[in-house]
């Protein structure tokens, strides 16, 4: 068992380093991925210019700019096999399992990465206040945690698909909606400066959704992954 | 084709009644006789989508494409339905409520619902591939499906609801008048009844469908 | 009183229509089963 568990990490690992090779070469999607963010967050800032926000407002707008920066920057995962045809060796290589869990951590790490951009530069421009940080990081996190497991499969859909271009938001938006409504309201309460027990069935149904998401995907992968 | 004829003059009985032989429900006026065709609506909606998820997942165990044509088409029965249980609980939301839409959990949930089959039916359009089609759509099906329960858990926390249903539950269903009772529940199986016309109908299609490919 | 009495025509030629249709599509179903 454990030497199974040590094996799979390993190559999910191998799977992992190589797409962030490939990656560190062009670095396509991660500057189409950042561009996109901050894109976004610019239009925002100058919509709302110099008036006051709600935290609730704050919590949307952070969110809609995280859900569509994701939607355009995680699409790529699986397209990019498939254009260059390496999709055969990774399907000769390992498990689909493991295919899952390399892209599932390449795509989060690509997403926190950008969260790391975007959130100081969205308290840059739009300064809101935020009463209890740590709730937010720790939103964010799990947040970020069940849009990338929901987002790794269904990109592996889009890519099997023949009009690629905009699927992937199409199919996402109405999975990840508990997710990304449950995300606003603990964002909100993190900014109003709730504690973590208030805020406790947010952070469940974030966790919850984060495992259960994955779950199924590992079990599902399977099927879209073969041919 | 007797049991069609039957289908047929119950359901026109049902209908008659729903208008001339239930009293109009307390406080709700004469719209109020719209819960007779919009709850067995609904019902044949949740009925149909679940026979498709059920289609889904055999399609996956077993993969022979019959399944897939079952999955697809109860979708699309469920999709129907679920646009007329809506239409009809808008009107009956405008005369009650006074708006058309004001997210209530219910509509919510339904929203996502055809929402979820609105993206079923873009993914298959955009796959060639007969067996990729099939196998895509049931994956996206079975995880679009899993998170609806989150919704009915987060939703209404978030907006409260004014759905006549816990009010129709609560206090109704004891009160609710013998003949109202008589009439809905004759409704509901009416509209089942008509369900697995439409289901037996459907099966005979793609039955056929097969032995006209099989003999090509 | 009368409005009621629309509706309810309205509802019953809609479920005749769909009834007839219903009827069409089993009889051609039958025919080709024959076949």
């Amino acid at each position: 068992m454990v030497t199974r568990f040590l094996s799979w990490t390993r190559q999910a690992g191998a799977l992992l380093n190589k797409d962030f090779k490939a990656e560190f070469r062009t670095k396509y999607a991660l500057n189409s991925f950042l561009m996109f963010a901050v894109t976004t967050l610019v239009i925002v800032s100058f919509a709302v210019g110099p008036y006051y926000l709600d935290p609730v407002m704050h919590a949307s707008f952070i969110w809609i700019i995280i859900f569509f920066s994701a939607m355009a920057g995680l699409a790529r995962a699986f397209i990019k096999e498939q254009e260059r045809g390496t999709v055969y060796a990774l399907k000769l290589s390992t498990t689909p399992e493991i295919i899952y869990l390399g892209k599932f951590c390449f795509n989060l790490l690509l997403l926190l990465l950008v969260l790391l951009v975007i959130i100081p530069f969205y308290f840059f421009f739009l300064s809101p206040s935020v009463g209890n940080p740590l709730l937010l990081v720790v939103v964010l996190l799990l947040g970020s945690l069940g849009l990338t497991g929901t987002t790794t499969i269904l990109s592996a859909i889009v890519s099997k698909a023949n009009v690629k271009g905009n699927l992937l938001p199409v199919l996402a938006f109405p999975v990840l909606l508990p997710l990304l409504i449950t995300s606003i309201n603990g964002t909100r309460l993190a900014l109003e400066g709730y504690t973590f027990g208030e805020a406790s069935s947010e952070l469940r149904v974030l966790s919850s959704f984060f495992v259960i998401m994955t779950t199924v995907s590992l079990l599902l992968f399977n099927y879209v992954w073969e041919d | 084709m007797f049991w069609k004829v039957f289908l047929g003059i119950w359901m026109s009985l049902v209908i008659i009644a729903s208008f001339l032989y239930a009293p109009p429900a307390l406080g709700l006026g004469e719209v109020s006789r719209i819960i007779y065709y919009h709850v067995p609506l609904a019902w044949v909606a949740v009925l149909a989508y679940m026979v498709s998820m059920i289609n889904a997942i055999k399609y996956l165990r077993t993969s022979s494409i019959e399944y897939d044509y079952r999955t697809s088409f109860n979708a699309e029965v469920g999709t129907i339905f679920a646009l007329l249980a809506t239409v009809t609980g808008a009107i009956f939301a405008n005369a009650t409520w006074g708006t058309y839409w004001n997210w209530d959990p219910r509509q919510t949930s339904i929203f996502v619902l055809l929402l979820i089959y609105g993206s079923y039916f873009a993914l298959r359009s955009a796959i060639d591939d007969r067996e990729q089609k099939a196998r895509l759509s049931s994956v996206y099906a079975i995880i679009a499906f899993i998170t609806v329960p989150f919704l009915v858990f987060i939703i209404p926390r978030i907006y409260a609801s004014l759905h006549p249903d816990p009010i129709v539950n609560i206090e109704g269903r004891l009160q609710m008048d013998a003949r109202m009772l008589q009439v809905f529940i004759s409704s509901l199986a009416g509209f089942t009844g008509i369900y697995f016309w439409i289901y037996n109908l459907q099966n005979r299609i793609i039955n056929l469908k097969g032995k006209i490919k099989g003999r090509l | 009183m009368s409005e009621l009495y629309v509706v309810l025509t309205v509802t019953l030629l809609s479920w005749a229509g769909i009834f007839l249709y219903l009827l069409k599509i089993d009889a051609k179903v039958k025919e080709l089963e024959k076949k």
